[in-house]
Parts: C-alpha cells; structure tokens; sequence
C-alpha cells in the first residue's frame, strides 16, 4: 500500500535547479484580476431539471510586479458541470495547460461530491495578462446560492450579470455592499430582467483564524427562489416563503424509512434503570454522543436527507442528519416528543426571514419535556444535557411539528455555563509551594478537556494530562491525581491533585519572592491590530482561580499589588490579593460576556491584556519580621 | 505453498491484460476470492478472543499480525521497438492482515476510517488494491464488511481511490483487517524494501511473516536488532519459502534521540528480478532463486558503481565543456582571496561550480528569490560528479564516498542504494557534499559524520569509467566547530518594566548553521556576498541595466526581491519566537552580516534589535530578573524520557553560548549574582555558568556543551545531570533592589 508505485530510475540525469516562481498570493499585489465578468443566466432545462443556470466566467489576471504562477481553481460537483474551460496566456491560447478534475478533500468531510477542477496559470511577465474562460451549467437553482464578488487577488475591475427571464421569479438580496464601492442598473432586455452589479478596486479576501463567516465580511447576493414556470415544461415552486422551503425539507424526512424495531431493545437497555424524564432523555442522548462516530457525507440529495435512524444505529456513524435523526427516533421509541431541527451555526449570517438553503447548514433535535424545547446536538461529543456550544445558541431553529413548522431559538447560555474553577490551598516547604489543588470544569470548557483527553492514547493520558496541568514544567510535580466526571459530562469535571512546585519561591537574604499565578490565562492573547476582521473566541470563557496561601512563621506579605480590575460589556478582568490572619489570598476572575472581540475593539483589548501582563509581572514579597 | 503462487497466477490471468481497465464485475470476483483465501489463513493467533485484563490499560492490543508476500514471473517475448526480447512480467502481492482490540477513542478513531488505492495503473503497470474488514463484538459475533459501503473518491480508468468508513466498530470490539495490493509490472520492475517491525507502542501477540517467492526471483534479507530470522525453505516446483514470527512482544516506546533502524528489531526484505544471462556480471545481477542473506555491503557498492559508472563517463565529457567557464571563476576568486592555481585549490573549483551549476541568477526568467530558494537541495549525484570531473580536469584527484546514516542500518548491514549518501573526497584533505546551496567544503551532513564509509576512485578508460575501492571514515565534528554564540545585551527602563529591549548577535558555525539559514537567508543577500566573494565586480541587475530586455527582467528581480523582504521580516520574529519562546513586540532590526556560504567566511552572523514584555517581574519598589529565561527554554525531559535503556544518536556535538550583559539602571543594586555560577562538567557534556557584576554592568555566560554525538546508555546520567542543570538554570532569578 506505501510502495511507491513507479519504477525507480535507472539513471540520473542532469537538471537545471532554478524553478520558476509559484505560490499562493500573499498580502502582494503581485497579482490582480484586472477583469472579470460573470454572467449567469436562468434558462429553460428539461423534465428533469425544468430550470437550468448557465454561468460563463472570464478572468483576466494580471502581473504587477514579477513572473509568476498561481493556481487556478474551479469547483463543481454532482448537480453541476463544467462545459468548457479556455485558458488565454498572454492572448495566446494555452494549449499545453490540460485542467485535471479530481474529487475535491475537504478536512472533517468523508465523503462529498465536491469535484475541483485545477491547473496552473502562468502569468510570463510583468504586465503580462493570463485569462481563463470558464462555462458551467448548474442542473437546479435551488443549490446556486449566493455570489460572492471579491476575489483572492485584488480585484480591479468587475461585473457580474444576472438574466433572469421573465418566467423566473426570484428575489436578490445583497449583503455587505457598504463601502465596497459596487453600483448596480437593472434592465429590461430580450423578456428578461437585467442584473448589472460592477465592482472596482475590491481588496483581495483575507483569511484569518477565529474569524467571523465569509458570509459577515464579504460583498454577496443571496437568491431567494420563488417559481418558475419555463414554456413547455411544468411550473416549479421554489421557496417563496418559509413554509415552502420546510415543505421541501418535510419532503426529505417524511419518508426516510425509520424502523424503531431495529433498535427498540436497545433504548428499553439504556433507559431501564433511568427513573425521571430527563435522567431517560440524558441516557440517550449520552448514549448516541458516545456510541455514534461523527462523519461527515455530502453528497447530492443525501447532503439534506437525514440517513435512516437504524442505518446510522448499526453502522455507529452518520453525519449530523443522521444523527440528529436517531437521536430522535431513539427518544420516540422510549415515548417523548422527539423533532428534527434545521438550524444555520453562527458561521451564517443569514436566518430563516430568507428562505434558502444556504440558510442552514446542520440539524439537531429538538425534544419537547413540560412543553418545552431542549435541544440535542449529538455532534457536540461531550457537551452535557441542557449545555449548548457556542456555534448553536442564539440561532434560529425550525423545528418539524407535522405540516407546520415551528421557529424557535437555541438558548443563549451565559458565561456561568462555561465556569472553570481552580482553588488552591498552598504553603512554603523548602523553597517550593506544597499543598492540594482542585480543578473544576463546566460547560464548553469540561467539552474542550474531555475532547483533548479522549484523543490521546489510554497509556499515555495520565501523563499528558499531567504535563497539562504542569505547564510541561518539571518542577510543577503532581501527586494523588484524581480526576471525576471523566466518563460523564453531564456531571462537572474535576481534577484534584497534591502539588510540590519546586523553586517556585526565590530568596533573597531575608525575603521571599513569589509567583502567585503559575496559569496566567490571557497572557498572551494579543490579537494583531493589523487584522481586519473581528475574533470570535471559542465560547464564553469564565476563569475564577482561588489560591490561599499559609505564610511561613516569622514572615509577613509587604506590599501588595493594587487590584486589577477591568469591566466592560464585553468582558471583565477581576485580580486581587488580601490578608486574611496568616494567610495571602489571590483571586483571579475572568470573565467573557460577549466572545466577540470588534476590530474597533482590539486597542482597547491589548491594552487591557498589557495592564493584566503587568498585574501577572508583579510578585508577591514576604519579609522577615 | 504451491496454493499460494496458483492463486496468484489466476490474479494476473485477470490484471494481466495490459490494455483492460478495471471492470468492477471482475474485480468484485477477485475481491470475493481474496476474502476467502485471507480469511482462510490457518493462524491460530487470529482466533484469539481473550485480552488479558493487564493489557486493557493499552489504547490497543495487537492480537494479530500475518504479512505476507509473494512474488511471481511469468516469460515472454516482447517487441521493443527494434526487436523482440525475453522479458518477465512480475506480480508482486503483499497481504497485511491484523486483529486488534480497540480500547479508547484514539484507536477507535485510528481504525475508523481506512482509505485506500483501489486501482492505479501507469502505463502497463497496474495496482489493485483488496480489501476486508470484519468486526468482532464482545459477544464473539462476527460482522463482515459489505463491499458496498465503500465510496470511491476518484473513478477515473487509470485511477480509482476508495474510503471505507468501518462501520458498526466500538471500544470494545476487535477489528479483523486485511489490505492486498497486487501490484503488476510489465516486464519486471525494481521494488522497495520491506521492513518488518517486530517491535509498536502497543503489545502485540503474535507477529508473523510469510514469504513466497517464484524461483525466478531472488531474496535479499537481514534481521536486524533482534528481530526474528527467516526459517528458508522450498517447495516442490523450487520456489522459495520463508517464514518469521515472533510471540508477546512487549511495548516499545520510540524515544528522544533514537535510531530506529540501529535500535529496534527489523527484518528487512527485499525481492529482486533474478538474472543470470550474459550482463549477468555488468549490472551485478542477483541469481535467480538465490537467497542472500545478510548481503555483503560491497555489492550494494557495486550497485552504486554500475549507477555511477556511466554518470561519471557523461560528467567527465561535460566537465570539460564547461571547464573554460569554471576556470574563469575560479581564477578570478583565487586571485581576490590569496591567489595559487585551481590545480592544489579544490574550493575554489568547488566554489566556481557552485556558481556556475547554482548560484548565479537566471537572466532569462525570474527565478524563487524568497525563503524557498534556501529549501531547494541540489541535484546531488549530478552535481558531485560533475564535480568529480571538474576535479579530474583541473588535476586534483577525487573519490566518491558512500557513507551510511547513522539514523539509518549500520555500515555493514546496508542493503540498499538509499541507504547510503554521497560524498566527494579530494586528494588536497577536502570532503563536499551537496546538501543545501550553501554547503561549504568539509562540512558534512550530521547523520554522515562519524560513519564508516566506501570510497569509489574512478578514472577513464577506452570502455568507460572504471572504479576502485576504498575506505573512509567521516570525522565527528566537535563541540568547539559546531557553536551558537548569542551576544544578548538586555536593558530596560524601571519606569516601562513591560518593554525590555533586547539587542542581540548570534554568531553560527559549522553543523549549527544549517537550519537558520534555511530560515534566515535571503537570495538577495547571499547573491550579493556569494559575487563579491567570487570577484565579480558587477551584479547581474547592473549587467543588465543596460539592454531594454535586461531592464525589464531587472525591474521584476526588484519587485520579486522587495516582496521576498516582507516575508522574511516575518522569518526573522518567527526564529525570536522559536528561540525565546516569547513574542516579540516590535522588531526594530534584522540584519544578516555574514551568510557563512564560504570557508573563509565561514560563520552564518546576523543582528536583531527587538522588544518583549517577558522576563521582569516587579515585586514593590524591586525587580527581579528571570535570566534563565533570557536564553529562550532549555531542554526539559519528560519523566518517561529520563529512564532510559537504548543508547543515545544526537545529530551531533555542539555549544551554545551565551553571553548575558544588563545594565543595571540607575538606583538599583543587583543581588543574587553567586547563585548563578555553576559548573557540571563530563564526559558527556558541560552546563557552565558565571555571572559577575562589572561596574554597573551585570555579566553572565551560559556556555551549553554536548561533547559528543553518540552516548551509550550507561553514561546517559552523565549527560541527564548537564541537561537537569540547563534545566535548572532556567529558574535563576536576579533581584535589582531599590537603593
């Protein structure tokens, strides 16, 4: 199988070891699209596909600064082709650039049928304009979302064109268009209307981490689908409003094929023992987070129609439908009100107020308890019942409740889900700090643990949740580790241990200098104010550490650090030191209220990050009385 | 036995036929007689249900482990294009099949997903891949696999890549697993080395290899660490037959500094195309139904020399071609460093080389100007015999070198080509290599130093070039050749404690070169020194200027070089970043001062000027200064990695130096200073540290020394107490105390 699968050379030959220029662009303006102009038509198909988009793209690329090449491409997949691709290098048609096709990986994602067509363009000097031509047909309006209309170059000049025929109703709407300079005319031409958007001087897109979804920071238009009724063919509803687009969905799900019998035994075996409601909904839903591998399929149809509930039961995976599907049918098999969910994560900007399928991207289920909604997500491995990710809460869900639907919103959880504790009890013992140290995890922070810890090799989780909590510091030595909740994140997460941190305190004649804060959390969250889109944290953090500390006889704390605290709707930063008898008290807390840090916002937010870096520079100093 | 090699045959009646494409009712057949014949296997260890209870703090237990290869020929005669000829089509076949517990998540994860080459084919030669998957439950019920839940990712005739997302498998279950690849070569092919590993993280049971080999084929073989032998036999038609296996083999954590193949138990296999017709002799063929074991090294050097042979023919007709040109280098560096003939100077026709093949610019095309361009190695074969015969033309006598890793089989246990690497040793003392641009003479890669090595001295004749042997033993470089010395000046303002100013110098020699240049070389900035070094007066951009083409490719090498710039300040906080193990704030200087491409140059030398908010902490009106961590982290073992039972392979003996100045500001005293003079020195290596106030000046020197490469094990605490030291200096702390 890692046999290289050629045969070996039988002489050297000698090679000429200059390549020629070839990478991704940079921040540069090496390269540019000089021109684009996209055009996409809604024209009349078959039976099959009554409407059709034809798309015709022609960019001309063009160097700025020196020779280059830079890879050029195009995706498609089932419900879509790719007609013809020219390729112009400097006017000349390349003949010798042969595209190749492949099926397009994607990281977490099994299975697609994202197909990627690829080659490299050159651009033979500066000044020099490459171009490709590319022609698509797209089977079904109702998977051709959006158009985005930056590009990964600097973009100079643009137009994107929309015909759309009188027999086609459909709405447009347009999303980040401030300040991006783009101006649109709507005409009137051949029984079809019109759509002329020109764009000039567009900055090329940027990627950054913990960044908002491109669909917050990028110029776009969404279409919005009403009907169409093509000559000669039968007229096709799309979704005029929400209760179209639920119908369709409804038609998915409606006959999936669900056989509760297949694993009826097995709800009866988890829940037996479980005596209220909710201890019988955690058990499942507990069950189908441990036992049901997350993987990911999008393909065709089958990317929106849940798998069969006993399918995914027996093969002990599926993707979030086919999770959410089960975990449904398992709770309807122990006798609850169990529903399926669509619901778009907060990588979406849009709601359901635009009824399209770029709309959603996951589903969960809903179960309804005392006339309530709790919702499921069993894609959330180790996140306990009543606790949800930050990706999910606040969004709208559409709840399935038989021809109607119902719109709700995930919880917005507050911080207090997220707590993470730490208290030590600590004192001097030669020259190290001794003493006990509990941790405790909740909500997305206990999520974040367990997740690490499951991914690490049995033989090797004691340590590496040692050189965790040690800081992979040798002189953090940890005894009497014990740990709780480890198979249960319904339940808290905690970590106890006996710690002897040695050379933790440094001695200067007659005084002691120490270091209350081993963690300093936040120390090194800078965020790099050149960045140009906001930072999403992970979720709501909430640190609060509490560490007493026995000072040695004949000793006493001199002057201790003002107290920092920083408050602010966003978040707060709370550290301060106290006596209380013979004992030094610090507490720190860290709270996140919004996990969005603006750009307007990062001056502010490295400025309080430097005044906690300074409150972590201070040490604490014990003088001889 | 015979079973085996007519199951075989009836695979290549299917996969054969040079013009069919895969058809997926035939391969569905074929897969379903695969299943049968792997799941056939009469190996006890595969029945196993039972895991000791001992064995559950494992991720997985390896209950199962069967290899097996076969190889097969079949004749015939082929037209090649000016004639027919007898060729050998060969069917190379390796089945591997495993039964394993899945204890944890991370296995489960492991084996949850198995993605494979269903089939490729390259022009006649073909792939096809098999697979079969049972899962067995607690209960002892076993669920096979059905082929269709596996997906094909790509489907193209020549091309089909499949995924299979195992399904139903739990913690708890086992996994019964096979991959067969069948692999065709028209006409016969090279094949890679097999290397059984007797030795994983988790326990293994039972770990068996079978062998079966057409006596058309030969075997080349050797066990290696203690790993098992082959028990050789042969069946009624003269095939070979071999088998090894090895029961309850413990766990073997791979650790810090190890070399695997000199360390853990291997058997290492090889099957070649035998031939015994009338070049038998002239391309040192293997006899076929031959099995050697243990091959002798000098026919892996024999290997090379029939490879080389004609290289060095060709290269020593080229070398003269070009000779005029190196000549009018190398003269004109010579005469700009010290003078003498190219006829006693192999650097200078090394350097006038390097020019000529590697260094000098394109002046037709903008070539890589950034970061990349210092990744790129040298076509290493053809630029050492060129080499060779640039030598040979200028009078100076030199051989090839074969040399062994040390990370790889030992000297006499090489057995293959890969296994060694090239060198080229002269007459007038020197050894080059061709491992980076800027290589200089005598500075060998650190996994070929100290290894005992072949040499290969060619010289022309009317039939070509002829060779003979020698031998060789690469010098270990020492501690004091191999430096990184940081001149760190760390000063700051009381009143802006956060902002510490950092000016800082490192000088690099020798081995500890290689990996910041890589990092902190720009073309731009080595063009410039490499051509003033060679004497060339003018850079190709004002040899240019003057021509309107020129200007143009000029104008893009300017554009090219200002944005290789602007990723390269972004190397230089990066190698801060790795060295300090803190963020520079500002980086308010970066400069190279010296590339260390040249033997008379020979230290990489460059300045950086920066801030950090690290390493000061204020206690009351004092301060205290971390300057243990003023010298970025040392190395901290991890508490598995602290006892240890194999023998020590570091790349190589080094010293890191560091010298430490801070003023002390104004109206503060520095306490403490006694503390930081400490001394371990042995054998193996030093953790020296003085520190001193001088004047208002507080001086410290950490000299780090690893004296030798190599350490056996009995003297790992030697080594472990001067890393525990370096550890522990990493809390040194210095009070500056309000006056």
């Amino acid at each position: 199988m890692k046999k290289s699968f050629k045969k070996l050379p039988l002489f050297f030959f000698p090679v000429y070891l200059l390549p020629v220029i070839s990478f991704c662009q940079t921040e540069s303006n090496n390269i540019s699209v000089y021109q684009k102009t996209e055009v996409y038509e809604f024209v009349k198909g078959n039976t099959d596909n009554p409407v059709m988009v034809k798309e015709k793209v022609s960019t001309t690329y063009k160097c700025n600064g020196f020779r280059t090449s830079i890879p050029f491409v195009e995706f498609y997949d089932d419900r879509s082709s790719i007609d013809e691709v020219k390729i112009f290098v400097d006017g000349n048609k390349a003949k010798n650039i042969i595209p190749s096709y492949n099926y397009y990986s994607v990281d977490d994602i099994f299975y697609s049928d994202a197909r990627i067509c690829y080659f490299q363009l050159p651009l033979e000097k500066k000044n020099s304009v490459s171009e490709v031509d590319i022609e698509k047909t797209i089977l079904d309006p109702r998977y051709f979302n959006n158009v985005f209309f930056d590009e990964f170059y600097n973009l100079e000049n643009k137009q994107v064109i929309i015909k759309v025929p009188n027999w086609m109703q459909l709405e447009i709407k347009e999303y980040n268009f401030s300040s991006s300079g783009i101006s649109k005319t709507i005409q009137q031409k051949d029984n079809a209307t019109v759509y002329i958007y020109s764009i000039q001087n567009l900055a090329a897109r940027k990627q950054y981490t913990n960044a908002p979804g491109p669909t917050y920071l990028y110029p776009h238009i969404l279409f919005i689908y009403q009907s169409a009724q093509p000559d000669g063919l039968p007229s096709v509803t799309y979704f005029k409003n929400l209760q179209q687009q639920y119908n369709w969905y409804r038609s998915l799900v409606i006959d999936i094929g669900n056989d509760p019998a297949i694993f009826k035994d097995k709800v009866n075996e988890i829940i037996k023992d479980k005596k209220t409601d909710v201890e019988k909904i955690q058990a499942v839903y507990n069950w189908v987070q441990a036992n049901i591998r997350y993987i990911a399929f999008e393909d065709g149809i089958a990317g929106f129609k849940p798998e069969k509930a006993q399918e995914v039961f027996s093969r002990k995976y599926g993707d979030c439908k086919g999770m959410a599907n089960l975990t449904k049918e398992m709770l309807k098999a122990a006798g609850y009100d169990a529903r399926l969910c669509w619901l778009g994560t907060n990588h979406i900007v849009y709601d359901y107020s635009t009824p399209s399928l770029a709309v959603d991207n996951h589903m969960i289920c809903a179960l309804k308890l005392n006339g309530k909604f709790i919702y499921l997500d069993a894609t959330e491995k180790y996140i306990g019942y009543g606790e949800y990710a930050q990706r999910i809460q606040g969004r709208q869900v559409l709840i399935e409740d038989g021809n109607q639907y119902i719109l709700d919103r995930v919880p917005v959880k507050d911080n207090m889900q997220n707590i993470q504790t730490q208290k030590e009890e600590l004192k001097i013992e030669n020259g190290a700090l001794a003493g006990k140290v509990e941790l405790n995890y909740k909500g997305e922070s206990k999520e974040n643990m367990l997740v690490q810890f499951y991914s690490i090799t049995k033989q090797n989780r004691d340590i590496a949740l040692q050189q965790f909590l040690s800081g992979n510091n040798n002189n953090y030595k940890i005894q009497k580790l014990s740990t709780s909740g480890l198979d249960d994140w319904n339940r808290d997460l905690y970590v106890q241990y006996d710690l002897q941190f040695v050379n933790a305190v440094t001695e200067f004649s007659d005084e002691k200098y120490i270091d209350m804060d081993f963690d300093k959390d936040f120390s090194k969250f800078i965020i790099d104010t050149s960045r140009s889109q906001d930072y999403w944290m992970y979720y709501k953090y909430n640190i609060s550490n509490e560490t007493e500390l026995e000072l040695p006889d004949g000793y006493q704390a001199a002057e201790l650090p003002a107290p920092l605290v920083i408050k602010n709707n966003n978040y707060s930063f709370n550290l301060q030191y106290s006596l209380s008898g013979n004992k030094l008290i610090y507490k720190k807390q860290l709270q996140v209220f919004k996990p969005i840090i603006t750009v307007q916002q990062f001056s502010n937010w490295n400025a309080d990050i430097a005044k906690l870096n300074n409150f972590y520079n201070e040490q604490i100093t014990l003088k001889k009385q | 036995m015979k079973k085996n090699l007519l199951f075989i045959f009836f695979s290549v009646v299917i996969f054969s036929n040079v013009h069919a494409q895969l058809k997926e009712a035939d391969y569905r057949k074929q897969a379903d007689e695969v299943r049968n014949y792997v799941w056939g296997w009469k190996i006890k260890a595969f029945d196993e249900r039972n895991v000791p209870m001992e064995y559950t703090k494992y991720s997985k237990v390896i209950l199962a482990k069967h290899e097996e290869i076969t190889g097969l020929t079949k004749s015939k005669i082929k037209w090649i294009g000016f004639g027919v000829a007898a060729q050998r089509d060969l069917t190379y076949t390796h089945t591997t099949r495993e039964l394993i517990k899945i204890n944890d998540a991370a296995a489960l994860e492991e084996y949850s997903q198995i993605d494979y080459q269903k089939f490729a084919q390259q022009h006649n030669d073909k792939l096809t891949t098999f697979l079969g998957v049972r899962v067995i439950k607690p209960d002892g019920t076993v669920k096979e696999i059905n082929p269709d839940e596996i997906v094909l990712t790509d489907n193209t005739g020549k091309d089909k890549k499949a995924k299979l997302a195992v399904p139903d498998l739990e913690i708890g279950d086992m996994i019964d697993y096979f991959i067969q690849t069948v692999e065709f070569y028209d006409g016969g092919s090279l094949l890679d080395i097999e290397n059984f590993v007797f030795a994983d993280e988790d326990p293994v049971f039972h770990f068996s290899v079978h062998i079966e080999a057409s006596d058309k084929l030969a075997i080349e073989y050797r066990s290696m660490n203690g790993a098992p032998d082959f028990k050789v036999s042969h069946d009624a038609d003269n095939n070979t037959v071999m088998d090894a296996e090895q029961n309850k083999i413990a766990p073997f954590p791979v650790s810090l500094w190890m070399s695997p193949f000199r360390q853990i138990p291997i058997l290492r296999f090889h099957m070649v195309m035998g031939y015994k017709g009338v070049f038998a002799g002239r391309i040192n063929a293997r006899k076929p139904g031959e099995i050697y074991k243990d091959l002798s090294p000098d026919e892996i050097v024999q290997d090379y020399d029939i490879l080389l042979k004609p290289q060095i023919t060709f290269t020593r007709q080229a070398a003269s071609q070009v000779a005029g040109e190196i000549s009018k280098y190398g003269k004109v560096y010579l005469d700009n460093n010290g003078g003498g003939s190219l006829k006693n100077n192999s650097p200078a026709v090394y350097y006038a080389a390097r020019h000529y093949f590697l260094m000098r610019p394109d002046l037709t095309n903008v070539t890589v100007v950034d970061s990349r361009r210092n990744n790129i190695s040298p076509d290493f074969p053809f630029f050492l015999c060129m080499l060779e015969g640039l030598f040979s033309y200028f009078g100076i006598n030199s051989q090839i070198v074969l040399l062994p890793s040390k990370y790889g089989p030992r000297a006499n246990e090489v057995m293959s080509k890969a296994d060694y690497g090239l060198a080229l040793l002269t007459d007038d003392g020197h050894i080059y290599t061709a491992e980076t641009f800027y290589d200089s003479p005598d500075l060998i890669p650190y996994y070929l130093e100290g290894q005992q090595g072949v040499t290969l001295d060619y010289s022309m004749k009317m039939t070509g070039a002829k060779s003979e042997q020698g031998t060789y033993t690469a010098k270990n470089s020492s501690a004091i050749q191999n430096v990184q010395n940081e001149d760190l000046v760390i000063s700051f303002d009381p009143a802006e404690p956060q902002k510490i100013i950092v000016d800082r110098k490192t000088t690099l020699s020798g081995l500890m070169k290689e990996d910041a240049q890589k990092k902190l070389l720009l073309y731009e900035d080595w063009y410039d020194e490499e051509r003033k070094m060679m004497g060339i007066k003018n850079s190709f951009t004002d040899e240019l200027h003057d021509s309107r083409k020129g200007k143009k490719i000029v104008d893009e090498y300017t554009n090219a070089f200002a944005e290789a710039r602007k990723q390269w300040k972004d190397n230089f906080k990066q190698e801060i970043t790795d060295q300090f193990d803190v963020i520079p704030d500002e980086v308010m200087e970066s400069k190279v001062d010296q590339c260390g491409i040249f033997d008379l140059k020979p230290d990489f030398i460059y300045n950086s000027k920066f801030t950090v908010n690290a390493w000061i902490k204020k206690a009351g009106n004092n301060f205290i200064l971390e300057a243990g961590k003023m010298i970025g982290p040392q190395l901290s073992l991890k508490p598995e990695q602290r006892d240890r039972k194999v023998d020590v392979y570091m790349p190589h003996a080094r010293t890191l130096r560091y010298n430490l100045q801070i003023p002390v500001p104004a109206g503060y005293t520095a306490e403490g200073l006694d503390k930081l003079n400490t001394s371990i020195d042995n054998a193996q290596g030093s953790f020296v540290t003085t520190a001193k106030l001088d004047g208002a000046l507080i001086k410290i020197t950490i000299t780090k020394t690893y004296k030798t490469s190599f350490v056996k094990v009995a003297d790992w605490p030697a080594l472990l107490s001067m890393l525990d030291a370096g550890t522990a200096f990493g809390d040194a702390k210095i009070l500056l105390k309000k006056s």
